[in-house]
């Protein structure tokens, strides 16, 4: 059987995975130890799930932890989530004080990994204080942050800001996302697995039979958009657009949601949209489980057009699914999806239910036109967004930690 | 990471930047022109980048000035080498390899050679004159080439004619 490695190889070439050994030959025997608040659903959880058996085979000691809260915890980070991202949401002392002793209570059962690991990556700001809570920590800590931190509610980021400031380091998805800091910014976007489930090629007739379960026609063109049921992705919006399209041409659109354990918002947003849906045959809200990939990566095969019509977006990696399957995708004009849909090339940028409507008219009037973005698409995932990239960049900034402000680092191959 | 997909018009970021986001153009064409590689060490090259930009201002009437979430965004960068174990040692083996040279190699070989070479040379040139000037026609050739206006992937192309060409002659 072949290893994960040799997987990857088929896919990206070997240069990157020998880049990758490069890479980590300064770093054997280190623990790199990563925390985020869940294990499933969220692009973040996903990436985990291949970066840290990717990084084991590589021959670095990598763990991946979660920490664990009560319901007032995760309310209150969803809050710290909404207003980092602009939303005037005042989070009660009461709420910060459950956030405190939530993030003390996991120091205290992480205590040894915590204090034993060479580099310690904290995703986003539910486990942001466990730095304060672990004084006797050897390694670097760097703060991932995955949202868009461009425009934050300032008492929150305020708050937030007495913990992030004390880390060794933050990574940020991109340079427009930053707060500043004095500690050193790094820039690295996110990434999708081509080998995992929600992304691997899958049998033509796996797709129709997912599609014929949802009740989903073959006969008339299939737009769909993949994300939480989250007021910031627009899923109203995107209904809008649907009927303005419908007016012309036969269209059928799928909103498929799935839950992620820390995200106690989505069912009332799903409430709302499944009113303003009303009983119109020919759009399907689809409420997949956090483990239905395989339903997922069907849906986004058998689309004609994606949309990620956000209003803010962190980075949106169902962006990224959609342009690896050769699909156009239709994206609002924020956060990380200006960097991943290139207006023209691989897809269109919107602003508006009527921008996402003009645009998916346009397309299907010239089926040339979105083949071709289709073939782009791939292509550009493939040169810049895959997992392979983002390990070699996080790999780099460890690498960059250990060498020093160096200009440059040169690598040996592996003897 | 910049992916850039229209013709390079401007090759450097503070260009693109006055040109897309300040709307200026008079200031972009004179920041696109800058060689990096004529100036003798990056100080000259920063003080060549301000001279520019403090002329502007001076016979500006107003200060430019860009929407918020537009700003130029400084990024520090730092390069890693990495060992391909590639070695070839006859200038004529290069015919097979330069078609499936990495971006990143034509970038360290061609371009970031520029900053590391007594003359501002690129890679493949240094090495060929080790040759006893058995190639330099192949040298000139390469030397001939303007690494701007075009992207990675049109300089491999343009390399690896330059290849073909001078040892289809040579044969």
């Amino acid at each position: 059987m072949e290893s994960l490695l040799e997987q990857y190889a088929n896919v990206v070439g070997n240069e990157v995975i020998d880049h990758l050994r490069q890479l980590t030959n300064p770093l054997k025997g280190m623990k790199i130890l990563h925390i985020n608040s869940t294990k499933e659903g969220g692009g973040v959880a996903e990436i985990l799930n291949r970066l840290i058996p990717l990084k084991k085979e590589l021959g670095i000691d990598a763990e991946w932890e979660i920490i664990k809260g009560e319901k007032d915890f995760y309310q209150c980070t969803k809050k710290m989530h909404n207003s980092l991202q602009g939303n005037r949401d005042d989070i009660s002392p009461s709420l910060l004080s459950v956030y405190e002793k939530t993030n003390q209570q996991n120091c205290d059962r992480l205590r040894d990994k915590l204090r034993e690991a060479d580099i310690v990556f904290i995703h986003d700001p539910q486990p942001a204080a466990l730095l304060r809570s672990c004084k006797e920590r050897k390694g670097k800590w760097l703060w991932r942050c995955h949202i868009d931190v461009s425009h934050p509610y300032r008492p929150v980021w305020k708050y937030l800001r007495q913990y992030i400031k004390d880390y060794d380091a933050s990574i940020w998805s991109l340079s427009g996302f930053v707060q500043q800091l004095a500690h050193p910014q790094y820039l690295i976007p996110p990434s999708i697995d081509p080998l995992s489930e929600k992304n691997i090629d899958l049998p033509k007739k796996e797709i129709s039979d997912f599609l014929n379960s949802w009740g989903i026609r073959k006969d008339i063109p299939l737009l769909t958009q993949v994300s939480r049921f989250d007021r910031f992705k627009d899923p109203v919006g995107v209904i809008q657009s649907y009927r303005l399209i419908k007016d012309y041409v036969p269209v059928q659109l799928v909103l498929a949601g799935g839950g992620a354990s820390d995200d106690p918002e989505g069912q009332e947003v799903l409430g709302e949209v499944k009113a303003f849906a009303g009983k119109d045959p020919d759009i399907h809200i689809l409420e997949l489980p956090p483990d239905a990939h395989r339903q997922i990566n069907a849906l986004q095969r058998g689309s004609d057009i994606i949309i990620q019509k956000s209003l803010k977006e962190g980075f949106g990696l169902t962006v990224t699914e959609g342009l690896w399957k050769g699909k156009p995708v239709i994206g609002g004009n924020t956060g990380g999806i200006k960097l991943q849909v290139i207006d023209h090339y691989c897809g269109f940028r919107v602003s508006t239910p009527e921008g996402a409507a003009m645009r998916i008219r346009y397309l299907m009037k010239h089926p040339g036109t979105m083949k071709r973005m289709g073939k782009n698409a791939r292509q550009f995932v493939l040169d810049n967004y895959l997992i392979t990239r983002q390990l070699r960049e996080y790999l780099t900034l460890v690498v960059g930690l250990l060498f020093g402000s160096k200009e440059k680092i040169e690598l040996k191959l592996p003897v | 990471m910049h992916p850039h997909f229209d013709d390079p018009e401007f090759q450097n970021d503070f260009a693109v930047w006055a040109s897309r986001y300040l709307h200026d153009p008079k200031i972009s064409e004179q920041l696109a022109i800058i060689d990096p590689n004529i100036f003798n060490d990056i100080e000259d090259l920063r003080n060549e980048i301000i001279e520019i930009v403090e002329e502007r201002l001076s016979e500006s009437e107003y200060v430019p000035w860009v929407k918020h979430g537009h700003e130029f965004h400084f990024i520090r960068s730092q390069i890693v080498i990495f060992d391909t174990g590639v070695v070839y040692t006859d200038p004529k083996d290069l015919l097979d390899v330069i078609p499936k040279m990495s971006l990143g190699s034509i970038f360290f070989h061609f371009i970031d050679s520029r900053r590391r070479t007594v003359g501002h040379r690129n890679d493949f040139s240094l090495w060929l004159a080790g040759f006893n000037g058995k190639h330099q026609g192949l040298i000139e050739s390469l030397d001939n080439i303007d690494p701007s206006f075009t992207t990675l992937n049109e300089l491999r192309q343009e390399i690896d004619k330059v290849f073909k060409n001078y040892f289809k002659v040579n044969v």
